[in-house]
């Protein structure tokens, strides 16, 4: 690529002197295709056509990929040992550091007027989320502590006591919550899920394993008490030696205050209706049976 | 059609690009202008310095601060004569991007590829119809030895490395190396001005003869290439085109590099110059997308 | 020419024409060259189409997966009511969702019952946790007698050691002093000297055991005479 302004501009001050660029003048930059070694063809690729002399090499008999002639081969040498034992069941969380998400709400590529949900963090492409690769959300993390400065009011799925601290310090709020992996798809993915026609599912709670980290109060769960998230704010400030700002008399307090339900994965969208993107519409269930199983806790 | 008046310029500046192919000749073979050609002499038309013309059409989009819009005139297609109706303003980032044929030459190779299937299916040895039996016993019977008669060294028998059924030559350019092609050709056309702009595609007649005159007369050159926004066109220039090899119109959603290198002159409706650049522009600012396009994003400018 | 494809689009697509072929067309001139054109229509193109395509459910013709319910969603998703499915078939019908109800049940425990159930774990592993604790520091309060024991019984083990290796010494200065020079104390001689040692020692014992005896009887005899004596002449 080249380095100077001008050096675009020039190209066509030089190309308006030269012929019509037509079909027969193009041709791609020198070097940039390599002609394919044609096998059995001349001098360069033909008589034995790159295989050698006689044997198992010229012949396509070789023995398979790791063979060595019969000595033990490496990787029979080297004992198992199950490092990767399950790792197809680990619940793996994408990072975000402080510093990209201080990076994208200076850029304004996320809204601070809005709560900040994984659906907003993947629409400004900040994180990408897969839930395929047994992603479960994303896990919020301390780097860029110090130069972080909003006030934001965040869900995330995972995230460290320092950042905790340093969003609350900033006069934040902060919410771990549990995403089933199919509630997860439909998060990060509005669209096409409207553009199925299902119905918004019921998010569905932890596992068991999972259920302690979300009713403990020091990581801001969303199952935990709000009375104990409190005294945890408290006590965290007070560990970390700075003054609790009070969201209470905020301006913007209501937006802070805002939370899902436990089943809930939309703000604003409860399960079980439809939202038709075609016709800009929702469609609510109105059977009382659907209703009772949509609207349980 | 090359401009004779300007070769001599030409084969000065094109010194640098010449290549390795015949030590005698300054220029590539595809550059030479050769000896016996009869063209028309080509004059550079400057615009016009006493323009009281009207501005027609000033970029929508935001310009860089350290990049000026282009500037063309704009014709009518109502009479046979050239006279200029106003100017267009013409934004940089799509009609003066750095030329790079390279990228020409790889959107113009995808668009011939990319639909290719080719049917060409030769019969191996097995699928040759016999040869199942051996011909003659291993031993004794004075011939070379052969296990089936449809073998490949046999006449009649089955091809080697022959083509294996319908092929797919299928591959996409990403789509912004696609949209950067288009800008090149847009831009190629307008510094070596074979672009024209005009108001509106209404003609008086629907003769395809008074489109031939206009054309010969202004000079367009051999092959024009006509592009306007919208599903439905005036009955005229389709009646007239509609016959006419050299003379094509399309819809703006159907400009592509192939065509725009394939006739000599690209002929703009101001609609279709606000439509181009919109469209081409719009993938200088958008994010990449995490579901198709084609599904309706809010946020996407 | 693509224009007039254009126009004429929607027409070509209700009736599915395929290509068709204008025989030559009026002879053109241009520049003096005699031109021939064979007039051409592509084929209507099949994408960025307007109308929804709805599949005729009767029809045995449809292919199957159109005439799922999936497909009906997907279809209501796309192009809204003007798709004509009938909102309601949306959701679960009343045996679906029971299906559902039931499944939930089964796989996903309410939040309290998790709750008992890692209340339960916890306790199990306190409990665990609490009964190591208890057995080491039972272990830990006898560590002391134990360590003294066997610190009394390390020391009367050397003390042992100690006093044999002395008498070994004294043996073997005694054999050095008798027979004048270093014995080894596994040759015979040393054997020897020891018997003769022993035999001298037991010697050495029954004397000082009949002197002891002897003296014991004398005052016996001489107490058994005062007493004689002096109930003697008491009787008499």
């Amino acid at each position: 690529m080249s380095a100077s302004k001008t050096t675009g501009r020039k190209s066509l001050s030089i190309l308006k002197d030269l012929p019509r660029i037509t079909l027969a003048n193009l041709r791609p930059n020198p070097g940039a295709k390599k002609e394919e070694k044609r096998r059995g063809r001349g001098v360069h690729g033909g008589g034995k056509s790159g295989r050698g002399h006689k044997g198992e090499r010229q012949r396509g008999n070789r023995p398979r990929l790791g063979f060595e002639g019969g000595q033990a081969p490496f990787y029979l040498v080297i004992p198992k040992y199950p490092y990767n034992e399950g790792h197809s069941h680990r619940l793996q969380y994408p990072p975000l550091t402080l510093r990209r998400l201080q990076y994208l709400i200076d850029l304004g590529r996320v809204d601070t007027s809005q709560p900040i949900d994984l659906t907003q963090l993947v629409n400004c492409r900040g994180v990408t989320i897969q839930p395929l690769k047994r992603h479960y959300g994303v896990n919020l993390v301390e780097e860029g502590a110090e130069q972080f400065c909003a006030k934001v009011n965040i869900e995330v799925q995972i995230a460290s006591e320092s950042a905790i601290a340093a969003i609350e310090r900033n006069g934040g709020v902060i919410t771990t919550s549990y995403y089933d992996p199919r509630s997860l798809s439909v998060l990060i993915k509005p669209v096409p899920f409207f553009m199925t026609g299902q119905p918004i599912p019921r998010r569905m709670l932890p596992g068991e394993d999972q259920v302690k980290y979300y009713t403990d109060p020091g990581n801001r769960g969303y199952l935990a008490d709000p009375e104990k998230i409190r005294q945890a704010r408290l006590a965290l400030a007070q560990k970390y030696g700075y003054v609790l700002p009070d969201i209470s008399k905020d301006e913007l307090c209501d937006m802070l205050a805002m939370r899902k339900g436990i089943r809930q994965i939309f703000y604003g969208l409860s399960a079980g209706w439809i939202v038709n993107m075609a016709e800009k519409k929702i469609l609510k269930p109105t059977d009382e049976k659907l209703l009772q199983y949509y609207n349980a806790q | 059609m090359l401009r004779i008046t300007l070769v001599k310029c030409g084969r000065s500046m094109a010194h640098r690009f010449m290549s390795s192919v015949g030590g005698d000749s300054a220029l590539p073979s595809n550059l030479r202008i050769p000896t016996n050609l009869i063209d028309v002499p080509r004059t550079k038309r400057a615009l016009p310095l006493n323009a009281d013309l009207p501005v027609l059409r000033r970029c929508e989009e935001d310009i860089a601060a350290h990049l000026t819009p282009k500037q063309a005139l704009v014709e009518s297609l109502a009479s046979r004569d050239f006279k200029p109706v106003g100017l267009v303003d013409l934004h940089p980032d799509v009609f003066a991007v750095q030329a790079r044929i390279d990228i020409l030459h790889e959107v113009e190779t995808w668009q011939r590829n990319f639909k290719r299937i080719s049917y060409a299916k030769t019969k191996v040895r097995s699928e040759v119809r016999g040869g199942g039996r051996k011909p003659w016993n291993q031993k004794g019977s004075g011939r070379a030895r052969h296990g089936s008669i449809r073998s490949p060294i046999w006449r009649g028998g089955g091809v080697v490395h022959g083509p294996r059924g319908p092929t797919s030559y299928y591959y996409m350019l990403p789509m912004k190396v696609r949209v950067q092609g288009l800008k090149i050709a847009l831009s190629s056309k307008f510094t070596q001005d074979y672009l024209r702009i005009v108001d509106n595609l209404d003609i008086p007649t629907p003769d395809p003869q008074y489109l031939v005159d206009l054309v010969a007369h202004r000079h367009w050159g051999d092959s024009v290439l006509i592009v306007d926004v919208g599903e439905e066109f005036p009955e005229n220039i389709t009646q007239a085109t509609a016959n006419l090899k050299k003379i094509s119109v399309i819809p703006a959603v159907g400009i592509n590099v192939h065509s725009m290198l394939k006739h000599e002159t690209l002929v703009l409706t101001l609609e279709a110059v606000k439509f181009l650049e919109k469209k081409l522009l719009w993938h200088d600012l958008r994010y990449s997308p995490i579901y198709p396009f084609k599904l309706p994003y809010t946020d996407l400018p | 020419m693509a224009a007039s494809v254009l126009g004429r689009r929607a027409a070509l697509l209700t009736d599915a024409i395929s290509v068709s072929l204008k025989a030559f067309s009026p002879i053109i001139c241009y520049h003096g060259v005699l031109l021939q054109t064979a007039g051409y229509h592509a084929n209507p193109s099949r994408f960025n189409v307007k109308e929804p395509f709805i599949p005729d459910k009767q029809n045995e013709r449809t292919p199957e997966w159109q005439k799922t319910a999936k497909h009906d969603r997907k279809l209501f998703g796309r192009y809204g009511s003007s798709s004509g499915i009938d909102p309601s078939t949306l959701w679960p019908s009343r045996a679906q969702l029971e299906e559902i109800i039931a499944e939930e049940k089964q796989w996903q425990p309410s939040l309290e019952e998790m709750l008992q159930n890692i209340a339960v774990k916890d306790k199990e592993l306190a409990d665990k946790r609490r009964a190591r604790e208890k057995l080491i520091a039972a272990n830990m309060a006898k560590m002391p007698d134990m360590v003294a024991k066997w610190r009394m019984e390390k020391r009367e083990a050397r003390e042992k050691k100690k006093e044999e290796k002395a008498k070994r010494d004294r043996l073997l200065a005694e054999a050095q002093e008798r027979f004048g020079h270093t014995v080894d104390p596994r040759s015979s001689k040393f054997q020897d000297m020891l018997k003769d040692m022993e035999k001298e020692e037991r010697k050495k014992r029954k004397l000082l055991k009949r002197k002891k005896r002897e003296e014991e009887q004398g005052m016996f005899a001489a107490a058994a005479g005062d007493n004689a004596s002096a109930s003697g002449p008491a009787t008499s």
